[in-house]
């Protein structure tokens, strides 16, 4: 049973966003994009999720959060930022306390376009980093136990 | 043997008037645990001489004895007027004196009576002969670590350890005597010196508080003590004896002898009631918390209480299937239910110590009211597992207290690091108290079955308030246990607390702790050797557990303690640790968030208390009314 | 003796009892998907997400957490060994109350604010929900005179016919004990978040696989306890077992989650009412003399 990749469960974190990109994030689990066909499943714990769903850009305020919640989930893991904030601060870039997209603060995996992004592209953004999930998977059990693994890989961008 | 079983009364006693003869402290506290060992050791030789063969009787009493009796229970009837004179309390002095004028009236009935066989030892007997032996002895030991402590850590109370030393021993001493009389009126003196000794034990620190408390508690005692006069004077002119056997045996026979002494076995039930702080009568037990830790031990396990259920048990085939028989065992649901319900609420340690004393107890004289043999049989587990995890608790919570400064359960939140050998035990005795394989689960689980296999009107009801009950105590235990075990920093230093911990503390707690494991892995055996025998002599039906499910909890019991021991063990030195999910704002070690301008707020969590539904006031009070109004439906069944 | 058929059917248990666990799960979900208007996960998303959460890696917060929930899963089992096994399911439930225990307390160990809470709720719960369990089996003992299951299983009157509002009060406590809305207070499956996970809050990857491991065989036992209400034919049997299934996972999507205080006060009364008031005429009227 492959299942990594077929059991995503989710945490979002609303960094500095409009909330524009969140309401498309829930959109996502309506019965109409109906995320659970997948297996995705939104959790408010950082501790049992795979998947870290960020979006808006990272502030001075944010990052140490940003950080610890993605340093609190267990690997294998990975990022997707959502919309034009989490890549680059977009809209709010030059704001002054904005220091710019997710990647300021955390590795991403996975970016999706948009302002807002649209519910597909953000299953779309999911899936890919599901794949990219099951790739660590394999290499994290080929890896020793205890040893650290470094947890940038070549970020897919879309 | 009766020279051994006067040894086993005299000893404790004798070295507790050396004890007040010593004024060193170092002096004293060797002798205390000396005699604390002797009388152990009598105990278990007593118990292991007579084992064989039971119930053991003894010859009749000397004819002087009568004069004795009399003259010790007017001494003691004296001391407490005096007590009541001095300290300005009518109430006691009243009831001291109706007590003297009933000894002297009762003269009149009770004095030509020659009783066959002064002492008689049965199962049950020798059960709280073990136990206030070991477990006594135990708590006498402790006592001359934590008495120490105590006295340096309160200043303000006046050093008076000689006395306590003394009344301690004093009650072993009458406690024996209690549970092997067979006289009724040898067994009222021990019963009056017990309750004596608890108002002396009870009103130890002298305060306001701890006078009224002791007050209280000599006060209901006497007036159980009053109704166990009448109760005597009663048997002796109705059936022309003191003797209990033969009030058992009448009572047993049923028909006409049956209701000839129903009348003194309500009422000596009735002074059992008050013993057992059943409702209404649960306050002196409560407000005997404010006693040094050492007396609450003593009073909630193996002696004083168990005092009253002792009696109720022994009277158990002659209430059996009586209105008033019934009545009692609702007194003791009633008082089963309210006491755990009320514990829900409590934040103190004692106090929900006490209030599951009182719930237990009331569990023990709903079985021994019913009276058919398989309650029989519960109600002898339910006291020793009870006796021995309680003492443990009792003791655990006094170490504990002094080590935190506080009774607060709340504090004692992460003891598990601050104090891990201590909670240790504190976990073994609190999984006895409620956890399934240990001892009380499996008491109340029989006497689910038991009830279920009764067959009477009454089962049905029993069973709901059993099933409402043990829902509750699960819950008042379980916060009290994951309060201990929590760990709010897993890098944090272990073993802070634990320095202040005497020796002679932890020894004792160690024992009972593996007292009580013994206890339940060879519970199956003592089931088959001491309790079906007895119920086979007295009830001509024996009640034990089937092979499988004996296996079955033994089997529990083992798992219970090996599996997580194992676990804990195996992973003892895990890599690392992940901190605990704090919103992604976790500020260092331990548990706080970081707050605004990088200010740390500890996290603090409280348990629930529930007070909306389950408040002691309330509840204990409306079960008092229930219970009194039962009483006086027992009384007025048995006079009309 | 080694070879009786219980022997055999606890043993099917210990191995078969994930896989019939994990299916009701399956099924579950569909089925809360599709009353919801939406397609919902394949029938075996519980095994992949379960496959998913052994192959995580993370770090116990303390050192009791593994060995309770361990301790936790362990007895879960053994319960359900000991109930297939023809034990008697009076004693059995009493060691239930254990394994429960053992998960309470792993939740308290943490400290975490979240699972404090949860670890509360879940006490809670059970406490609301454990004198309905003890009065159901001595109803079914009343009715087939054992606490042996395959002795009550053999019962040929319909026990529902006796015992419907014990059922009646079964079926609400049903609720509770498989964490479905509105008793999902202490933890739950959906994206509720002002307690995190509550109960679960600090458990991740391979230990809470264990809780959910844990919990597929609690279901199996569960349905088992309901399957006897209506052993007396195998029709009826299946039409029951399918009707409460069914009937508990629409509540859980047509009710919003309550408080404590009627968690406790409700599955109280309706064990009194429908339970008790079951229980005390139906023990007085086929006591024995
Ligand atoms: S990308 Fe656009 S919609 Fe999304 S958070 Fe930024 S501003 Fe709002």
């Amino acid at each position: 049973m492959g299942g990594v990749e077929r059991s995503i469960w989710i945490v979002h974190y609303d960094a500095s966003s409009c909330n524009g990109c969140d309401i498309e994030v829930l959109a996502c689990l309506t019965p109409v994009y109906d995320a659970e066909r997948f297996g995705c499943i939104v959790t408010g714990d950082p501790k049992q999720a795979d998947l870290l769903l960020v979006t808006g850009g990272v502030n001075n305020r944010n990052v140490e959060v940003l950080k610890s919640i993605y340093g609190q989930m267990p690997e294998p893991r990975a990022v997707v930022a959502i919309g034009a904030c989490a890549y680059s601060g977009g809209v709010f870039s030059e704001c002054y306390n904005v220091c710019g997209g997710v990647a300021t603060a955390i590795p991403v995996d996975v970016y999706v376009p948009g302002c807002a992004a649209k519910p597909e592209s953000i299953l779309d953004g999911v899936l890919r980093a599901a794949a990219i999930l099951k790739e660590r998977r394999v290499a994290l059990r080929s890896a020793p136990r205890n040893a650290k693994k470094g947890s940038t890989e070549e970020g897919a961008r879309r | 043997m009766t020279n051994l079983l006067l040894l086993l009364i005299g000893v404790p006693t004798a070295f507790g008037l050396v004890a007040l003869l010593l004024k060193r402290y170092e002096i004293r506290s060797v002798v205390v645990v000396m005699a604390a060992l002797i009388q152990a050791g009598l105990a278990v030789a007593f118990a292991a001489s007579v084992g064989g063969s039971l119930p053991w009787q003894s010859g009749p009493a000397p004819a002087f004895l009568d004069y004795i009796i009399l003259g010790l229970e007017l001494t003691i009837a004296a001391a407490i007027a005096i007590i009541g004179a001095r300290k300005r309390r009518l109430i006691p002095l009243v009831l001291a004196l109706v007590q003297a004028a009933l000894a002297i009236a009762g003269e009149k009935w009770t004095g030509g009576i020659e009783s066959e066989r002064l002492f008689v030892a049965d199962q049950i007997s020798l059960l709280l002969v073990v136990l206030v032996g070991l477990v006594g002895g135990l708590i006498l030991f402790y006592s001359s670590g934590y008495m120490k402590t105590y006295t340096e850590e309160h200043p303000e109370i006046k050093d008076r350890r000689r006395v306590f030393a003394c009344v301690m021993l004093v009650f072993l001493g009458a406690m024996y005597g209690l549970v092997v009389a067979n006289d009724l009126r040898l067994m009222l003196l021990f019963w009056e010196m017990t309750t004596l000794a608890s108002y002396l034990l009870i009103g130890y620190a002298r305060t306001q508080e701890a006078q009224k408390s002791a007050f209280r508690a000599l006060n209901l005692n006497l007036i159980g003590g009053i109704s166990f006069s009448l109760a005597v004077i009663l048997l002796a002119a109705k059936a022309g004896t003191v003797e209990l056997d033969k009030l058992q045996a009448l009572g047993k026979a049923g028909g006409a002898s049956l209701a000839m002494v129903l009348a003194p076995a309500v009422f000596l039930a009735l002074a059992g009631l008050v013993k057992s702080a059943q409702l209404p009568f649960t306050s002196w037990l409560l407000g005997a918390m404010v006693a040094p830790t050492p007396v609450s031990a003593l009073l909630h396990s193996s002696t004083m209480v168990k005092a009253g259920v002792f009696l109720l048990l022994k009277l158990a085939p002659v209430l059996s299937g009586t209105m008033p028989g019934y009545l009692v065992a609702f007194v003791g649901a009633i008082t089963f239910l309210g006491a755990s319900f009320a514990a829900v609420s409590q934040r103190n340690a004692k106090r929900i110590l006490a209030l599951s004393t009182v719930s237990n107890l009331g569990l023990i004289v709903t079985c021994a009211g019913i009276g058919s043999y398989q309650l029989v049989w519960v109600a002898f587990f339910l006291i020793l597992f009870h006796a021995l995890a309680k003492a443990l608790l009792f003791l655990g919570t006094g170490t504990v207290s002094v080590g935190t400064g506080s009774l607060d359960v709340e504090e004692m939140s992460g003891l598990v690091v601050s104090m891990p050998r201590v909670t240790l035990l504190m976990i073994v005795g609190i999984s006895a108290m409620f956890i399934a394989p240990f001892g009380m689960l499996v008491s109340k689980w029989a006497a689910m079955e038991a009830f279920i296999n009764l067959n009477s009107i009454v089962s049905p009801l029993m069973i709901v308030i059993l099933a409402y009950g043990s829902a509750v105590t699960v819950l008042f235990w379980t916060k009290w246990l994951g309060l201990l075990v929590k760990i709010p920093d897993p890098t944090a230093p272990r073993g802070l607390l634990e320095a202040k911990v005497t020796k002679q503390e932890f020894i004792a707690e160690a024992t009972l702790a593996i007292l009580t494991i013994a206890a339940c892995v060879t519970f199956p055996f003592v089931s088959a050797h001491v309790v079906e025998p007895y119920l086979l002599a007295t009830y001509q039906q024996a009640f034990g557990l089937n092979r499988g499910n004996a296996f079955v909890t033994v089997l529990m019991v083992v798992m219970t303690v090996v599996v997580p021991g194992l676990l804990i063990f195996l992973t003892r030195k895990p890599a690392a640790f992940s901190p605990a999910y704090m919103s992604g704002r976790p500020q260092g070690p331990g548990l706080s968030f970081r707050g605004s301008k990088a200010t740390e707020k500890r996290v603090e969590t409280r348990n629930y208390y529930l007070t909306e539904f389950f408040e002691e006031g309330r509840i204990l009070g409306a079960g008092s009314g229930i219970a009194l109004l039962l009483i006086v439906i027992i009384i007025g069944t048995v006079l009309l | 003796m080694i070879f009786r058929t219980e022997n055999l059917v606890a043993i099917g248990f210990v191995v078969l009892g994930p896989i019939i666990g994990g299916l009701i799960a399956g099924v579950d979900r569909i089925l809360t998907a599709r009353m919801q208007g939406r397609i919902g996960p394949p029938l075996l998303q519980p095994f992949y997400d379960l496959s998913k959460l052994f192959s995580k890696r993370i770090a116990p917060v303390n050192r009791l957490q593994v060995p309770f929930i361990v301790s936790h899963l362990i007895f879960v089992v053994l319960t359900g060994f000991l109930f297939f096994e023809g034990s008697d399911i009076l004693l059995i439930i009493f060691v239930l109350t254990l394994a429960e225990v053992f998960l309470v307390l792993a939740a308290y160990s943490t400290g975490s604010p979240y699972a404090a809470i949860g670890a509360e709720r879940e006490l809670l719960l059970m406490t609301a929900y454990e004198p309905m369990i003890i009065l159901t089996l001595v109803g079914l003992y009343q009715a087939a005179k054992s606490f042996n299951f395959y002795e009550i299983l053999a019962s040929t009157t319909p026990l529902i016919l006796q015992l419907p509002g014990i059922y009646i009060g079964l079926l609400f406590i049903l609720v509770m004990k498989l964490q479905k809305s509105p008793f999902d207070l202490a933890t739950s499956h959906h994206a509720h978040q002002e307690l995190v996970k509550g109960l679960t809050a600090d458990m991740g990857g391979p230990v809470l696989g264990l809780v959910e491991l844990a919990h597929w065989y609690e279901s199996v036992y569960l349905y088992a306890i309901v399957f006897l209400f209506f052993s007396s034919s195998m029709l009826a049997a299946c039409i029951g077992l399918v009707a409460t299934f069914f009937f508990v996972i629409l509540i859980d999507n047509v009710t919003a989650r309550v408080k404590w205080q009627a968690a406790l006060a409700s599955a109280w009364i309706i064990t009194l009412v429908a339970g008790a008031g079951n229980l005390v005429p139906f023990y007085l009227i086929t006591r024995g003399h």
